[in-house]
């Protein structure tokens, strides 16, 4: 499905004693509005004394993409919990948006690593500049003159039908 | 034996490829920039082709024999120039693959009256062929018993 990107900011409801309790802002990646609050309650219940039924969501918002016509190259830095344990990892992708790269990674993961979606926290992401790029395989699509053949092509119906 | 098969139409900024799959089946677009070994940003410049700026992957697409000079992103305009000074359009309606193309799309669009119109014309053909071969063997074969 397609991922969104959401900045979503809450704190604790003021009570009595803290009158101006701290703000926070995470940047949250899921399918809808809905789906982002939950996973800010999640992730931030994680990392502070917070939880949905004593606090309050005082932004959402949806980021969108800066440049979506233009390719960039994103790192993901990510945590997630493997079958004996738990790992972080930094992976790229080339895409147009941060959101399809985010969704490139939950397919990578699955795939090389049976990883499920719920076991995955993206602690960041950036835009990285092809001077910093660090796997091979992206390595390979900076060159602005990179070129290659088409081997093997399989003749294909023009449609499903 | 392809040991010396040489590649001649590549994946690059700037080839112009047909796309063989989707809702812009057989219309001509630009590469311009590459993803990955299986994805291209592509567009035909959407005032010239009618393909607007997508990731496309290279299982939807046929490489065509021509390229324009362009730069990574080019803007809409530098591929429209480049099109036209290269003659694109015209070059490609010379090829076979794009002839081919339209002779199976009028051929798909043919109603039943133009299928009988058309099994009319080849028995024709097929007439004047016979009779034609018919004399030609007679004449030989007068020639022989001579």
């Amino acid at each position: 499905m397609r991922l969104h990107h959401y900045q979503i900011v809450g704190r604790k409801q003021p009570t009595e004693h803290e009158a101006e309790p701290p703000v926070f802002k995470m940047r949250v990646f899921a399918e809808n509005k809905v789906r982002a609050i939950s996973k800010f309650w999640y992730l931030i219940h994680q990392m502070k004394k917070m939880k949905k039924t004593t606090g309050e969501i005082l932004d959402v918002r949806e980021i969108f993409e800066k440049n979506p016509t233009v390719i960039e190259n994103y790192g993901i830095w990510l945590r997630y919990d493997s079958r004996s344990g738990t790992h972080n990892m930094y992976r790229e992708y080339r895409d147009l948006l941060l959101t399809g790269a985010v969704e490139q990674m939950y397919c990578d993961m699955a795939g090389r690593h049976r990883c499920r979606p719920r076991s995955i926290k993206i602690i960041r992401t950036g835009i990285i500049k092809p001077e910093d790029v660090k796997r091979k395989n992206m390595l390979q699509f900076q060159d602005p003159k990179v070129k290659f053949p088409l081997a093997h092509r399989i003749a294909r119906p023009p449609n499903k039908q | 034996f392809f040991l010396n098969m040489v590649f001649t139409k590549f994946v690059e900024i700037g080839r112009v490829c047909m796309i063989n799959y989707g809702k812009d089946e057989g219309r001509l677009c630009t590469i311009i920039d590459i993803v990955d070994q299986n994805k291209a940003l592509v567009k035909g410049p959407k005032k010239l082709m009618k393909v607007s700026i997508q990731i496309i992957p290279f299982k939807r697409l046929n490489l065509t024999k021509f390229k324009l000079d362009i730069e990574k992103n080019a803007s809409d305009d530098d591929i429209i120039t480049k099109f036209k000074e290269g003659k694109i359009m015209n070059k490609w309606m010379k090829q076979s693959v794009y002839k081919k193309r339209v002779k199976h799309e009028i051929k798909r669009k043919t109603n039943d009256f133009g299928r009988f119109k058309l099994m009319n014309a080849k028995i024709a053909k097929s007439k004047l062929v016979s009779s034609k071969m018919k004399k030609m063997s007679t004449k030989s074969s007068v020639g022989k018993k001579k």
